[in-house]
């Protein structure tokens, strides 16, 4: 084969990095590659092409919706680890087929008897679209998987929301708001609403720094002078928490107050820490 | 972790890590879903591709050579490659669709919901970025780069979009990428890794 002028090669370089080099245009390229005389030049060049296409690519920058992170967390976490599929075949340096591809298998069976042209054209065919027709209803089915996950997750959410609002609303006169706030103003707040009846808490925290893994935050009643444990939990990053399940009494005699403090990620029988945030029963 | 190169990171996905996988997406979750936002126009889509370029990543992270390219260069070709196969197929479904389909039904129906204001402006935003770093280059590079990058079309099929000779095209593409190299890390917020 005779190689063209190392600038028709480089030109193909972009084309390259993207894999978008017809047939020819690949076997020229790679031929390229492998010839002493411009094997180097190619690979510097490519190298260039490959950050220009980063370039590109990071320039499209634009945050992703929150919730896609949890998403593709709960996706690998299902996912079997390390087994790649068919369709994972990247093709990085690849080639798109054209009609002039097309047309050469055309050719080589054109010695054959028309019939047996058309058959196998036919045949070619059918086999592609059915292997297309195969990877597009997967491609739905994993879409229509996503989709359900998606209305599952929201469907979570808005029963909770309506456990919360039920909770609120079926309290009435039952209903005791504690206010937990530390020394500063604009540090962390916590809001217990106390449905009495029901012996059900909806906590609501804001601004709290999120803790490490072996840490958590400790809810606190102090009844008959005595700090009773009565919920670890843990803030989302943004250091808000909402928990619509926690358990009181269903009686708020002899409940002074509620504090919270940051104990080990297991609990701790007592307080080994000075509540950072406080609040009094009203009444109390 | 945090101190971590891609490369590293990769290498703990290939054990199994699935916190390397968060961090890998904190760090180029962003150019990925705008990458594939460009190419499909559609945000659920753009996730979709999103998702399935990063747990492709997952998957694959053993089979990761460094010496082949970088990360974000792998990440970049399998995000634009999935996306480029999302836009074909749709336009497969839509041809279907239509030939399938004896009832008028009105582009407005058949369209997307209309964009929230806060993606609206987010798009805007992207776009006008993009743009103006596109923008420094001629037009006719600017537009040789969109087709092959952005929708995936061959040189020929480039230069009979644009009814310019094969050769032209090939120099407009790599000298355009050249100028963008020098240009879009600057202007980037992440720069380039």
């Amino acid at each position: 084969m005779t190689l063209p002028s190392l600038d028709a090669l480089r030109d193909l370089a972009p084309a390259y990095v993207m894999g978008i080099l017809t047939p020819d245009e690949l076997q020229i390229f790679e031929a390229g590659m492998h010839d002493p005389k411009t094997a180097a030049e190619l690979a510097r060049e490519v190298a260039i092409q490959q950050g220009a296409l980063e370039a590109l690519a990071a320039s499209q920058s634009v945050p992703a919706p929150e919730a896609l992170r949890a998403r593709l967390l709960a996706r690998i976490a299902a996912e079997p680890h390390g087994l790649a599929r068919p369709d994972d075949t990247v093709p990085a340096l690849s080639v798109k087929p054209t009609p002039a591809a097309t047309h050469r298998v055309a050719r080589s069976i054109g010695r054959y008897p028309l019939v047996t042209g058309a058959l196998a054209t036919a045949l070619a065919a059918s086999v592609a679209l059915s292997v297309t027709l195969q990877r597009e209803v997967t491609a739905l089915r994993a879409t229509l998987a996503s989709r359900d996950e998606q209305a599952a997750t929201l469907q979570a959410r808005l029963a909770s929301r309506d456990a919360t609002v039920q909770l609120l609303t079926d309290a009435g006169n039952d209903l005791v708001v504690v206010q937990l706030a530390g020394t500063s103003t604009t540090g962390p707040a916590l809001q217990l609403y106390w449905n009495v009846k029901l012996g059900r808490a909806v906590l609501h925290a804001s601004g709290l720094t999120p803790v490490s893994a072996s840490r958590a935050y400790a809810l606190w009643m102090i009844k008959d002078g005595t700090p009773v444990p009565l919920r670890l939990f843990t803030p989302a990053e943004n250091g808000e928490q909402l928990l619509n399940d926690v358990v009181l009494p269903v009686s708020a005699k002899g409940v002074a107050a509620f504090a919270v403090t940051e104990e080990p990620s297991g609990g701790s029988p007592a307080p080994t820490m000075t509540p950072f945030l406080v609040g009094a029963v009203a009444g109390r | 972790m945090d101190s971590l190169a891609d490369s590293g990171l990769l290498a703990a996905m290939a054990r199994g890590d699935e916190r390397a996988a968060a961090m890998l997406y904190d760090r180029h979750g962003a150019i990925v879903y705008g990458l594939a936002l460009r190419i499909v126009g559609e945000p659920m889509d753009a996730e979709e591709v999103a998702l399935e370029a990063f747990t492709q990543l997952w998957r694959s992270a053993s089979a990761f050579d460094s010496a082949r390219g970088s990360v974000l260069g792998w990440l970049t070709t399998i995000t634009r490659t999935r996306a480029l196969d999302a836009v074909r197929a749709r336009k497969r479904r839509e041809r279907l669709s239509s030939m399938a389909l004896a009832i008028d039904v009105t582009a407005t129906s058949m369209g997307s919901a209309p964009l929230g204001a806060d993606v609206a402006v987010v798009e805007r935003e992207r776009a006008m970025s993009v743009t103006s770093a596109l923008g420094l280059l001629p037009e006719p590079q600017r537009r040789a780069i969109e087709l092959a990058f952005f929708e995936g079309l061959t040189h020929p099929e480039v230069a009979a979009r644009l009814r310019e000779p094969l050769g032209t095209v090939k120099t407009r593409i790599r000298l355009g990428m050249n100028r963008l190299r020098d240009v879009l890390p600057r202007m980037s917020p992440e720069g380039v890794r």
